[in-house]
């Protein structure tokens, strides 16, 4: 007996005792009683699942080119102080955050130029019509909020995203639940078995997108997804006639973390597609190592409209490759009120009529 | 002779004024040979002209079924069970006449009510009848609307009896229907409606709202790179939890409804049940 080892319950987490009369482990502390081969894997398999090892190989980030630079001009914005990148023939224009005019800066300074660009797949008129379909339906929006808005304003802007690839190797360990119940004259029991599942694999992640843009809210962009990497091509400077681009100001290093969460939220949920036969499977811990991970930066289609109404701000924005729109919309407490008081009067009158009914019958 | 004369012209008087009396006294007994009459209220529970009324409508019934449908009201009951007191009641009055019968019984000095039932009303009155009757009336007794609980029992004893000719008599799972609990219901259809308003406007709500952090990236999985290489399950423990089975009334289990009997005093069948009211 060299080898002794400390067992932690896991149940209640109290050191284990070894219990001669039934030749098991037992917890003192919560009278659970394991078996010894049972407790030795369950270590082992909280140890494999310790400890992430997620680093990634940084963006290869090609410069912009001279002939670049000649194409491409910096502008500025003098309200909000946003920059943005444009076609060097383009016109005056207004800035897509606060629709104040924007001015030449000057040309594109020493920054990474985008590795890929996914090019506009559907043009403004798709737009307005999606920002009038993103008003349809909704009974609560406020009818001056529809007639106010300056549809035409909405505008194509590319936005940066760092893309995320990885394939990785995945230990993940599940508590799960099985439930047994059976009666007497008495009493019901039910009885909840816990068991520790194991799994442990592969997986790989192509192209998460994360934005670069601070000026772009994340949670707006990530409500956009998803983006079909399979659209995008090696960028140049051409695809941004017409459109306005965001550089990056969101280092790569920065979206590292939601990135990773992601992977391992999303590793944890394919995993557990296996632990199957169980009434309930969390997962407990989840150890992923990355072997081989790289990020990309890119250019996403995006149509943007910035509005205020009533003193607040408002953002909707529509995926330019897959049409999707989002946007959170104002709401009007008048027509809510009207709604509830409906709504509640005809369920009463209903539910009165169906008691009646059902009196008669 | 004269004197014979007078003599047979003063007892004939006399059986004139007996039955002048009887006739005042008894003035609704229409169809009971012994001259009781359908209503007696001893207890004086109801204004002569109320005893009046429900004697016409018990009698009504009467005719209408050839049942007899009687009520009685005491003070006490001399010593006997409301089962027995009203037992006896039935074969001291009505048996010979009618063997069909129901008979409430009223008692003031002990409160309590009592419905025997003789013949088909035995069939027409089920054990589960008679407890869905005591319930009903008994709310018109214990609050003093005595009037209402008789006029009760009138319609009641009306409506269990057609529904027995019908073949089909009130029993454990065709219960008499209780009277449209009107505000009850509103309360209930107030709550659902609320309820159901809050949701209806959440779910409008909601659809305003189409921002927010996306879970997981499960879209940019690649496509075959899921590969399970190892698996383990592990029984740790087990917890057991026990909770109190609600317990089987009797009129689930074993009781199937129809009617128990018992015999009285006088050898007659009855069935019948009561309560405190």
């Amino acid at each position: 007996m060299s080898d002794i080892i400390e067992y932690k319950c896991p149940q209640c987490g109290g050191s284990i005792e070894f219990d001669s009369g039934t030749q098991k482990m037992k917890c003192p502390y919560c009278d659970a009683e394991f078996e010894i081969e049972a407790l030795k894997q369950f270590d082992e398999d909280i140890k494999n699942t310790e400890g992430n090892d997620m680093t990634w190989d940084s963006a290869m980030g090609a410069e912009w080119t001279a002939e670049d630079r000649e194409k491409v001009t910096v502008l500025v914005c003098d309200n909000c102080g946003g920059e943005v990148v444009g076609d060097a023939t383009m016109a005056a224009s207004s800035c897509p955050y606060c629709d104040s005019p924007i001015i030449v800066k000057g040309a594109i300074g020493g920054e990474l130029k985008p590795d890929y660009v996914i090019p506009f797949k559907l043009d403004k008129k798709a737009a307005i019509e999606g920002l009038k379909k993103h008003f349809m339906g909704k009974k609560l929006l406020p009818k001056a909020f529809k007639d106010e808005n300056h549809l035409e304003e909405i505008k194509g802007v590319y936005v940066p995203f760092w893309l995320f690839s990885a394939s990785s190797n995945a230990n993940v360990r599940y508590k799960a639940t099985k439930l047994h119940t059976w009666s007497d004259s008495n009493y019901i029991y039910t009885q909840k078995k816990f068991f520790s599942c194991y799994r442990s694999g592969s997986i790989a992640f192509e192209n998460i997108p994360e934005d670069g843009s601070s000026k772009m809210p994340d949670d707006l962009m990530e409500s956009l997804e998803p983006f079909y990497f399979k659209d995008a091509v090696d960028f140049q400077t051409a695809y941004l006639s017409g459109y306005l681009a965001d550089k990056y100001d969101v280092a790569e290093e920065e979206c590292v973390d939601r990135a990773n969460l992601r992977i391992k939220q999303s590793t944890e949920q394919e995993f557990a597609g296996t632990v199957k036969g169980y009434s309930s499977v969390v997962a407990e811990d989840s150890n992923i190592s990355f072997e081989h991970a790289e990020a990309k930066y890119a250019l996403y289609p995006v149509w943007l409209l910035n509005t205020t109404w009533n003193g607040q701000k408002f953002v909707f924005a529509m995926n330019g490759q897959t049409g999707k729109f989002v946007g959170d919309l104002p709401m009007d407490k008048s027509l809510r009120n009207k709604y509830f008081l409906l709504s509640s009067g005809i369920a009463a009158a209903v539910v009165m009529l169906v008691q009646f009914l059902l009196w008669m019958i | 002779m004269k004197s014979i004369c007078i003599k047979a012209t003063g007892f004939r008087r006399i059986i004139v004024a007996l039955l002048a009396i009887m006739i005042c006294i008894m003035p609704y007994a229409v169809s009971s040979a012994d001259g009781t009459p359908a209503f007696v209220d001893d207890a004086g529970l109801c204004s002569e002209d109320e005893v009046q009324e429900i004697n016409t409508r018990l009698d009504g019934l009467c005719n209408k079924y050839n049942m007899k449908f009687a009520i009685v009201t005491v003070d006490d009951m001399g010593y006997k069970s409301p089962m027995v007191f009203s037992d006896d009641y039935y074969d001291e009055h009505f048996i010979n006449d009618y063997p069909d019968g129901v008979v409430f019984m009223v008692c003031m000095g002990t409160r309590d009510m009592y419905l025997s039932t003789a013949g088909y009303g035995i069939t027409a009155f089920t054990d589960a009848g008679i407890s869905a009757f005591n319930d009903r009336v008994a709310e018109y007794l214990s609050a003093g609307d005595y009037y209402e609980a008789f006029d009760e029992f009138v319609s009641l004893a009306d409506d269990y009896v057609t529904k027995a000719l019908e073949g089909n008599p009130y029993d454990v799972d065709n219960l008499p229907k209780e009277p449209f609990d009107f505000f009850g219901s509103l309360i209930i259809a107030l709550v659902a409606g609320l309820l159901f308003g809050i949701v209806y406007v959440c779910n409008l709500k909601s659809k305003l709202k189409s921002v927010g952090y996306s879970k997981g990236a499960t879209s940019y999985v690649a496509p075959g790179s899921f590969k399970l290489a190892d698996s383990r399950d592990i029984y740790l423990y087990s917890t057991v939890s026990k909770t109190a089975r609600p317990k089987d009334t009797g009129s689930s289990s074993g009781y199937r409804g129809g009617s128990s009997t018992h015999r009285s005093s006088s050898g007659h069948s009855h069935g019948g049940g009561g309560r405190k009211f």
